[in-house]
């Protein structure tokens, strides 16, 4: 990282707005304690699939993360707990000729096991995978996939499709690429200036979630685990607005999270600001959908690194359902926009975010945003941009900044002062 | 002890380090100057009035002899929106209570005096008082500390 870098890194967390949109994506993103948690868990299960007598013993070549584990973009899967979908894909080596309900099946009872075995009562049966589901809210999503001709990308795959409850309709079997596009994606959103800074504020917040929740700290989470890019925040927060508006539309599919990440990395990047990032964001997602819809079709999107793998086949299902989604990223529009006009105080700005985002992260970020800013302000710390009445918050210790703070001789911390009168609260 | 500032280097300061509050006017005992404080992201218009001591004559010039700053737009909330409180760390004008001047230092601890600044004391101060105030009306905790009446001075509480 050149200077220059460093120097944008001071510099791309500088208004609220940006600080606030930050620290909701870090209270709703899986933590680096969990993540290390979800790895250890699908290597433990990787080691269950090949203990003696599993059906899948010999079979299991490969397990890796896929989906939004992949690509860092992991979000809470509900809105007022933490827990966690993590997506993994089980590589097998079968013998041919099985059918996807056979595939699917084995993977369950391998994981399952006998009566009493540690597995049995927290597995179930899904359409295109088995979930594992811990008491402490996570669950893992486990596909059994295999790899098809090797002439096609690496990791290329058919995956199955079944549903259980239908047993006499028959599965089928879907080529998708989730290693290939995981990979694309990467490349699409290098970790640029903005990453060293954000990695530093998560890095500190979950160091403050773990003293509040009082847990045992097997090893400190390092900052290296936190370096995102703006555009997978952005594509964090667009998941977690996505979330907020279809838990109350009831047995309404939502618009899927690939898909989101696909049109997101297409313009990654793009900006300064991660306020500026989301508003680009939603903007291109929107514009794409609405051109697709324009023209009285479903938008339909597919894997660049696999032209058979459609992200888009399950949703939208109608037009109606694109319609509704799309009312659903203007109206996001309209309020970033609002948030980051300077028109609106801290409380319009929670007001907003409460709407876009859920109370439950919300309330916690202000929160904590207010106690931070009262603690700088009381200890004499506040220091104001040179010629403005601007709070600097690097300079103010609100945020650690990316790179050291060079603070210029004409600099001058507020001088130390009480606050007197009004009425005394009981 | 540090002699006391005079008008003439207040204004002259104030035009220098806070060019974006406006002297409305002055005369030989007072300054009035308006305009934006942008602590965080929203801009809030004030009003600071410094009437020094002074005579004209033998008639002393009435006023508090410190500058009083006052939220003009938008309108002080004086009561909470959502816990009723008041807003802390004003002196309450009980006729026009959204006209109330805000409370930026602790007389009894010496933290102003006419020897200091404004700009460098009391512009930053209101500042630091509106970035409280924005906090207290998102979450109704009021976080930059402060001294209320009655209560012992920090150096005595201490």
């Amino acid at each position: 990282m050149g200077f220059m870098d460093r120097l944008r890194g001071s510099t791309v967390l500088r208004e609220p707005v940006d600080i606030l949109l930050a620290d909701i994506a870090i209270r709703v993103q899986l933590t680096a304690t969990d993540h290390n948690k979800a790895v250890a868990r699908y290597q433990t299960i990787n080691e269950w699939l090949e203990r003696d007598g599993s059906p899948l013993q010999g079979r299991v070549q490969l397990l890796y993360a896929q989906g939004s584990m992949a690509i860092g973009a992991t979000i809470a899967a509900r809105l007022r707990t933490d827990e966690y979908d993590i997506d993994i894909i089980v590589e097998l080596d079968l013998p041919s000729g099985l059918d996807a309900e056979t595939i699917l099946d084995l993977l369950f009872h391998s994981i399952r096991g006998k009566p009493g075995s540690r597995y049995y009562s927290m597995t179930s049966r899904r359409n295109r995978c088995v979930t594992v589901s811990y008491a402490d809210g996570m669950h893992l999503d486990l596909t059994p996939a295999e790899l098809v001709v090797p002439q096609l990308a690496p990791r290329t795959s058919l995956i199955c499709h079944h549903k259980p409850e239908t047993p006499e309709v028959p599965g089928f079997r879907l080529v998708a690429n989730p290693f290939g596009f995981a990979d694309w994606f990467k490349q699409m959103t290098p970790l640029d200036h903005f990453a060293e800074a954000f990695a530093k504020r998560a890095f500190d917040a979950e160091q403050r979630m773990l003293v509040e929740k009082a847990d045992a700290v097997p090893v400190p989470p390092q900052e290296e685990a936190h370096r995102k890019s703006k555009a997978v925040i952005a594509l964090q927060l667009l998941k977690r607005a996505r979330n907020v508006r279809y838990d109350s539309r009831h047995n309404r599919r939502r618009p899927p999270s690939v898909m989101l990440a696909k049109l997101i990395a297409d313009g990654a990047n793009m900006t300064t600001t991660l306020s500026e990032e989301v508003l680009h964001q939603a903007r291109q997602v929107h514009e794409t959908i609405a051109a697709a819809h324009r023209q009285g079709v479903l938008i339909s999107i597919f894997n660049p690194r696999c032209d058979r793998d459609c992200f888009t086949d399950r949703w939208p299902g109608t037009r109606a359902e694109q319609a509704t989604y799309l009312g659903d990223l203007a109206d996001f529009v309209g309020k970033v926009e609002y948030l980051r006009s300077g028109e609106c105080d801290l409380r319009e700005m929670q007001a907003v975010m409460v709407d876009l985002f859920g109370e439950n992260p919300t309330g916690a970020v202000f929160k904590s945003f207010n106690e931070q800013l009262g603690d700088r302000i009381r200890t004499g710390q506040s220091v104001y941009r040179p010629g403005t009445s601007n709070l600097d918050l690097t300079k103010s210790g609100l945020l650690r900044p990316a790179a050291p703070v060079i603070v210029p001789a004409a600099t001058v911390t507020t001088p130390r002062h009480t606050f007197f009168g009004g009425d005394r609260r009981e | 002890m540090t002699r006391r500032r005079s008008l003439a280097e207040q204004i002259a300061r104030m035009a220098e380090a806070a060019p974006y509050l406006r002297e409305t006017a002055h005369c030989d005992w007072l300054a009035i100057w308006r305009g934006p404080l942008r602590p965080l992201q929203r801009s809030y218009t004030v009003t600071i009035t410094y009437v020094m001591r002074s005579w004209i004559g033998d008639l002393q010039v009435m006023g508090a002899f410190k500058p009083v700053v006052r939220l003009i737009e938008p309108t002080l909330q004086v009561v909470h929106p959502d816990t009723g409180d008041r807003v802390p760390h004003v002196y309450r004008d009980w006729v026009f209570p959204e006209r109330s001047e805000l409370c930026l230092y602790d007389p009894v601890a010496d933290e102003w005096s006419s020897s200091a600044l404004i700009a460098d004391t009391i512009v930053p101060w209101a500042c630091d008082w509106l970035a409280c105030y924005e906090g207290w009306l998102a979450t109704g905790e009021w976080t930059g500390g402060g001294r209320h009446p009655g209560d012992a001075p920090a150096a005595q509480a201490a």
